[in-house]
């Protein structure tokens, strides 16, 4: 089988399309998924003029959506794809990964990837079926929620119709608006959602298709099998299966690092813990080819919440019954909200309100910690553009309307509010992680979960290449674990494999790249050895820092909210944590010597000339 | 004296409860409040060495050594800090 990985490069103003096959070497280069989408990304930027000018919301900005290389194969858990664009809510790299059954379904419709540009007339969704694109007219489906244009698609076309969907947040080109899959399934951050909405796109639909062409099909199958055995010995994917994310609320919220009150606090209730959560479970669901199933579907209507969410709209705004955590879960995801940027934006803007700097003036009302009314009246505000929604809806970018004290309050980093509810000032390792992450504040970029275990010396020093320092609160080495963590996220997000059994993310004993290896090999026929697939993630992450560059970020933009730095932690275990500025500097310093990229954060000139030849062949 | 134990995940599905109180002999420690966990509860046993927990007593993180006080509340929890 020669390996064929083809890219639809779409103009919704003209309404063309033309069907394009990835040169060999740029597919050896970044397999696909976000690397192939960053080859794409910087390609569109190194054709710009003026990189800086190109508008997040207008309609030059491309809109790239691909699947992981071996999304949708056998493989254990290969069901992502990315969402990539410049971020309309960053202002940077915007890069979203989602499962689900839409990646499978784009490649089994005969698109590996769509780039996506200009506007469209009048709302519009692109149908994928059996190799052929056609633009069709969405006025009907323009104002609906996600869970009913899902349904309504799905009605119109048949069985095995999968949507990717906006829902109002989308079409108001909320900064924070994601693209949904299912009731939850989102590529989330960054503000995808508010791309599409900008290009009159309400829907990318999949269906049909003959099953995805596979190298060695029964090697394939062999080592399925057999990874899905290994995977399934693991503790943590056993109880992943059972309690699903939200189990890790009643670890960080012992620990105190659960961000609480907009990271004023560090603790908060018991009744978010992942036994109060199971009590509105019915199911547990999985996406393609998934040993996991990690995902609740809840008795209030909707699927999750995950642990983010239950930390940022639970915790983070003061709210303790589960029910309304629930529920307001089901509301961001039903108005195709970012539940972790909803989250941090509202209790940022609670915090304000609480030390006077902004008024009922400006917030029309009232703006109390745990007011489930007033949040539920917010994310509605917030997803329709009214009231004091409208300025929420700008996300960070909100700043504007708020006194210049404001930004002291923000939890993002680079733009992009904190992802995830744990507080990062007592692992030193998760800091430095997100002040570097490419997409800005994110724990999915380069977390190094494993410095909660107390790994003996020798297990980590295999690990992470080296012998490094095991105290997850001291400053040292945690360059070499957060770039080790780097590459192997970067590459497993290319093959489209879930984060969830990827070795390194919450335990050792998951998918590395041996694993990967023999994979990519059954899968495609590539030959790849562990060496070509350790570049491979080196290499997305060195085109995501030229990428940032060429909007002019620098080493000042790798940094932390300023909460961390001054604030210690107030409560239990991490009380008295913070981050030290003169120490986070040279955590910075190790992790761009581990990079291989100079003082300032520079990617080297010989990789850049590289990366340019590379994606130069790209249409 | 009366501890009063509380098991996250996983441990809980081994003892078959989230919490448990139990009567012990003063003075205690935390490894005298293992070994008898671990023996009213085998599955518990296997389960603590396979996921060696973090412990707290309170507020407080715990060691085996730390001393129990009657009426303390001890959090078996689960080190994982993904996302
Ligand atoms: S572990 Fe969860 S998120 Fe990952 S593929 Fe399975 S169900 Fe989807």
């Amino acid at each position: 089988m020669t390996l064929s990985v083809t890219t639809a490069m779409v103009d919704l103003s003209t309404g063309r399309h033309e069907l394009t096959t990835v040169p060999p070497e740029v597919v050896h280069a970044y397999l696909g998924g976000r690397g192939l989408n960053m080859a794409y990304l910087y390609r569109a930027l190194s054709d710009h003029p003026e990189p800086r000018k190109l508008d997040p919301l207008g309609p030059e900005n491309p809109l790239i959506v691909g699947a992981g290389l071996i999304t949708g194969t056998q493989a254990p858990n290969a069901a992502r794809f990315n969402v990539s664009a410049r971020s309309p809510e960053s202002g940077i790299l915007g890069d979203s990964n989602c499962g689900g059954f839409f990646g499978a379904a784009m490649r089994k419709a005969g698109f590996d990837r769509l780039v996506i540009r200009g506007r469209a007339e009048q709302p519009s969704y692109l149908l994928l079926e059996e190799g052929t694109l056609s633009l069709l007219p969405a006025d009907d489906l323009w104002g609906t929620d996600i869970h009913a244009a899902q349904e309504m698609l799905k009605a119109r076309h048949g069985p095995g119709t999968v949507a990717a969907v906006i829902g109002p947040a989308g079409e108001n080109q909320v900064r924070m608006a994601g693209i949904f899959t299912g009731k939850k399934n989102a590529a989330g951050r960054g503000g995808m959602g508010a791309v599409m909405g900008s290009k009159n796109l309400k829907a990318i639909v999949a269906r049909g298709g003959p099953p995805i062409a596979i190298a060695q099909k029964d090697a394939l199958r062999a080592i399925r099998l057999r990874q899905q055995e290994y995977l399934k010995n693991s503790r943590v994917i056993q109880v992943l299966g059972t309690a699903g994310t939200p189990m890790l609320y009643e670890v960080s919220n012992r620990l105190g690092a659960i961000r609480t009150r907009n990271s004023q606090e560090n603790h908060f209730a018991d009744s978010l813990n992942a036994e109060e959560i199971e009590k509105f479970s019915d199911k547990m669901l999985a996406c393609t080819s998934c040993v996991v199933h990690c995902r609740h579907r809840n008795t209030l209507g909707g699927e999750g919440p995950e642990y983010s969410t239950v930390g940022l709209l639970g915790a983070n705004l003061g709210i303790a019954a589960t029910e309304q955590v629930i529920a307001l879960n089901n509301l961001v995801n039903t108005l195709g909200l970012d539940s972790s940027s909803t989250g941090t934006i509202i209790g940022w803007a609670m915090e304000l309100y609480q030390r006077g700097l902004i008024t009922d003036e400006l917030t029309g009302g009232p703006l109390l910690w745990g007011d489930f009314e007033r949040v539920t009246g917010l994310i509605e505000d917030i997803a329709h553009r009214r009231g004091f929604g409208a300025i929420l809806a700008e996300s960070t970018q909100a700043v504007r309307f708020f006194p210049l004290e404001a930004r002291d309050y923000l939890i993002a980093v680079k733009g992009l509010p904190q992802s995830d509810p744990h507080d990062v000032r007592y692992f030193k390792g998760f800091a430095l992680g997100i002040a570097v992450a490419s997409r800005g504040a994110d724990h999915l970029r380069n977390r190094p979960t494993l410095e909660v275990f107390n790994l003996p010396d020798e297990v980590r020093a295999r690990i992470y290449g080296r012998a490094n320092d095991p105290d997850p609160t001291s400053y040292k080495d945690k360059g070499l674990i957060v770039a080790w963590s780097d590459d192997i996220y970067a590459l497993s997000d290319c093959l489209g494999i879930c984060r969830f059994v990827t070795h390194g993310f919450n335990s050792p004993h998951l998918l590395g790249y041996s694993h990967f290896q023999e994979l990519v090999h059954a899968a495609t026929g590539l030959e790849q050895d562990v060496d070509d697939l350790r570049e491979v993630g080196r290499r997305v992450i060195d085109t995501e820092r030229l990428i940032n560059a060429s909007f002019g970020l620098a080493r000042s933009d790798d940094t932390l909210p300023k909460r961390y730095f001054n604030d210690p932690m107030p409560d239990r275990k991490t009380k008295g944590h913070r981050i030290e500025p003169e120490q986070f500097q040279h955590m910075l310093d190790e992790y761009y010597a581990e990079r291989g990229w100079d003082a300032e954060g520079r990617v080297p000139a010989a990789r850049q000339e590289e990366i340019t030849r590379l994606v130069s062949s790209l249409p | 004296m009366l501890i009063h134990v509380r098991l996250a995940e996983p441990f809980w599905r081994a003892a078959g409860s989230r919490t448990l109180a139990l009567e012990l002999p003063a003075p205690a420690t935390i490894a005298d409040l293992l070994a008898r966990l671990e023996a009213d509860y085998p599955a518990l046993k296997t389960e603590i060495e396979l996921s060696p927990p973090l412990i707290f007593i309170g507020e407080m993180e715990a060691e085996r050594t730390s001393s129990l006080a009657a009426g303390a509340l001890v959090h078996l929890v689960w080190p994982l800090a993904g996302g």
